[in-house]
């Protein structure tokens, strides 16, 4: 179902609960891995996640009809994952070395060398940038979002945007160099 | 890639791989995800919460007529039980807890006729208080009274008639 469907659903009162199920349909798995590589860890990727879609549905009445739907959704999803770092940066500090063992001990059970040798690497690389940098690459790189909707989500600059983006990928480039 | 961005190709590549190979997730992971997200959204719902008490407040008087009847029925069972443990002691400790004034001046004022009193006693039963060494439920001294009090009502009653 397009966007221009899933609004038309849920701008009219009748019908907002059959459009919810249908967004929460066509956007989980794409929300849970825009919040899965912010926050890497399975764990506070559900919970975040789930407080997203909750976030959602209690404010779907206040989703305007001229408004982008994924460009709304992803600003939550966005706002969600940068105060769950915040607090949890606030309460304790994640080393690299942490977040590679963490990484080993959810995915070294059921998965081969070789995928766990990329998650872990790709993993690493995304954890050595700070939360906003890698929000950028995300959305960016895998999400293949344009500049200008990324600045739309995060209210920054697309000249910012650039930078910001540039910076991750090098930082990436060099660290897979050097590992 | 748009057209801006091509001269800024990163020097790795991780697109060509699926989410699912880069981090693991639970097998059925995302099924059970709508599920959770739906039992805290829409199957959660204040409307819903509304018809719950809505339902309970129709169903208010069939339950309160259910706990009555439960507790005659509790009432019942206690007793009858009391009274096959020990029917004699009990008739006894109920008559002795009733001040015989009180007992005289409900048959008078009831319509019970002493044809109905005597049909409704469980003979077996008078055997079983006949049984019994005490049978003086009301003593000398309380009978003088009562019939006092008979005939006074009897007084007041012939002086209202006039």
């Amino acid at each position: 179902m397009k966007d221009k469907e899933l609004i038309a659903l849920i701008v009219s009162e009748s019908t907002r609960e059959q459009g919810f199920r249908q967004l929460l349909s066509e956007y989980k798995e794409r929300i849970y891995w825009h919040v899965r590589k912010m926050l890497l860890d399975h764990e506070d990727a559900n919970d975040v996640t789930q407080e997203i879609f909750v976030k959602i549905w209690k404010n779907l009445d206040k989703f305007r009809a001229d408004s982008q739907l994924y460009t709304w959704i992803y600003r939550i999803a966005t706002n969600e994952c940068l105060t769950f770092l915040n607090k949890k940066n606030k309460t304790n500090s994640v080393g690299l070395e942490d977040v590679d063992a963490s990484i080993y001990a959810q995915g070294g059970q059921a998965q081969n060398l070789d995928a766990d040798y990329i998650q872990h690497k790709l993993s690493s690389a995304l954890s050595i940038l700070p939360d906003k940098q890698r929000l950028v690459f995300n959305m960016k790189y895998f999400d293949e979002l344009k500049y200008e909707e990324i600045s739309e989500i995060t209210d920054t600059s697309v000249g910012a945007l650039k930078t910001s983006y540039h910076l991750a990928v090098k930082k990436i480039e060099e660290y897979l160099k050097t590992s | 890639m748009s057209e801006q961005d091509k001269h800024s190709e990163p020097g790795f590549n991780f697109k060509d791989i699926e989410n699912e190979e880069l981090f693991s997730v639970p097998k059925g992971y995302f099924d059970e995800l709508e599920g959770d997200i739906l039992s805290k959204t829409v199957d959660q719902q204040p409307a819903k919460r509304g018809k719950v008490v809505t339902m309970w407040q129709s169903i208010y008087p069939y339950a309160a007529a259910a706990a009555l009847v439960l507790i005659i029925s509790v009432g019942i069972i206690w007793n009858s039980t009391e009274d096959k443990m020990d029917s004699s002691q009990n008739i006894e400790a109920m008559i002795d807890e009733v001040p015989s004034a009180e007992l005289i001046a409900f048959l008078n004022e009831s319509d019970i006729t002493t044809d109905e009193l005597l049909a409704g006693l469980d003979l077996n039963q008078l055997d079983l208080i006949s049984e019994d060494d005490d049978l003086n439920l009301i003593n000398d001294d309380e009978l003088e009274d009562v019939l006092d009090e008979l005939e006074d009502i009897e007084i007041e009653e012939i002086l209202s008639d006039i």
